[in-house]
């Protein structure tokens, strides 16, 4: 899973961090990205690199994650947040990847 | 021994056969291949599930939340049998049939009220023909089952588990584990049991909002989860034991078809050797 630039995050240039988008039925996600936006519970969260470890539960919403200068967005709803060691897990029991180009 | 025409007769309905048979059992091989995916796709959704709920179980928070409530005594469970709703898929479904009577058994030994659920048309056929009082049945229950699936089977009974009007759920399904090991298990649902190896990570860092908020958000999550599992493994189970019976008829089909060629054969060598003879007879005849 991990190509040596996320991990720890202390090798490699970049700040980034291991992201996986999981849902019921499948992966919708999973790469290096360099920050998540969240639909949490009580209003949207950002995480960057070298985040505290962190649990937080998520309302429905937007799910944005930027990987390679690229954003990636999902609607997601019922599920959590997972921050540990520059791994960011996102579990939702719907995850739907919302068409490129049409957000902004 | 049959004649030639007749023989030949039995061949051609027997190839007609094999086609189908065939046809069937590449069809579940196609199934099975996409129904394997959904059951390895489940997996890490349900690993790190469960893995967080595992974390965040306190013997406190054991006390307050109930879907973790465990009660002293069973007075009434719910048992969820799951069975396809086509046959001709060897011993699959009664496997799973035998597997939810011991359980019934059991529960009926030890003076448990039962509410009997089942799913797919050849289970409720089978107990339907027994008289056995079944709760709900379902048939709506496709291939490819999906989450909502079980979330509508599922929602009904923790509701009922929260009110206390029963006191466990139990799934009898088919457990993948691989396509030639699919046994037939009976999983408890409710109350949530939590493995309580507590070694991997230990407690958590920052909770948003509190640890027993978001149990009570996930519990009912986890609770879908291992119906919605239940299903694919089952759904899983069932194409790979229709390839396997259905493969095993066309080799059947075969076997008989090379017995049915060489009496053919033998009759068919036997009607000319006695039309010689009848020939040589006349032509003899006719010397004299």
């Amino acid at each position: 899973m991990s190509d040596g630039t996320g991990g720890a995050g202390s090798r490699g240039g970049g700040k980034t961090m291991e992201v996986s988008v999981i849902s019921p039925t499948t992966a919708a996600f999973e790469g290096t990205g360099e920050s998540v936006v969240a639909p949490a519970h009580d209003g949207k969260i950002g995480i960057l690199h070298d985040h505290a470890p962190m649990t937080v539960l998520l309302g429905e919403g937007e799910l944005a994650v930027r990987s390679d200068g690229e954003t990636r967005r999902f609607h997601v709803s019922r599920g959590f947040l997972q921050v540990v060691d520059n791994e960011v897990s996102v579990l939702a029991e719907r995850v739907e990847a919302i068409d490129q180009g049409e957000t902004e | 021994m049959a004649n030639a025409r007749e023989i030949k007769r039995r061949i051609g309905s027997i190839e007609s056969t094999k086609t189908i048979t065939r046809t069937m059992e590449m069809v579940a091989a196609s199934k099975l291949r996409r129904a394997r995916q959904r059951v390895e796709e489940a997996r890490p959704y349900a690993d790190r599930l469960s893995d967080v709920i595992r974390r965040l179980v306190s013997p406190e928070l054991a006390e307050v939340e109930p879907l973790l409530r465990q009660p002293e005594r069973i007075d009434r469970a719910a048992v969820v049998l799951l069975t396809s709703n086509r046959g001709l898929c060897g011993p699959f479904n009664s496997n799973l049939i035998r597997e939810a009577r011991d359980i019934l058994g059991r529960l009926e030994d030890d003076g448990v009220e039962r509410d009997f659920h089942v799913v797919g048309s050849e289970g409720i056929d089978y107990f339907s023909f027994r008289d056995v009082e079944m709760e709900r049945t379902r048939t709506d229950i496709e291939d490819s089952p999906t989450v909502e699936d079980a979330r509508s089977m599922m929602e009904p009974l923790a509701e009922e588990y929260v009110a206390e009007e029963i006191d466990a759920v139990y799934i009898v399904a088919a457990r993948f584990e691989s396509v030639m090991e699919t046994p037939p298990t009976t999983r408890q649902v409710l109350p949530v049991h939590v493995p309580d190896d507590r070694d991997g990570g230990g407690r958590f860092y920052i909770l948003d909002p509190s640890d027993e908020e978001i149990l009570s958000e996930l519990l009912p999550l986890y609770v879908v989860n291992t119906m919605y599992r239940s299903l694919v493994e089952t759904a899983a189970a069932e194409q790979g034991a229709r390839r396997r019976a259905m493969k095993d008829a066309t080799d059947n089909a075969e076997e008989m078809l090379d017995e049915l060629q060489r009496s053919y054969n033998r009759a068919r060598q036997a009607e000319i050797t006695q039309q010689i003879a009848e020939i040589m007879g006349g032509a003899e005849a006719l010397e004299e």
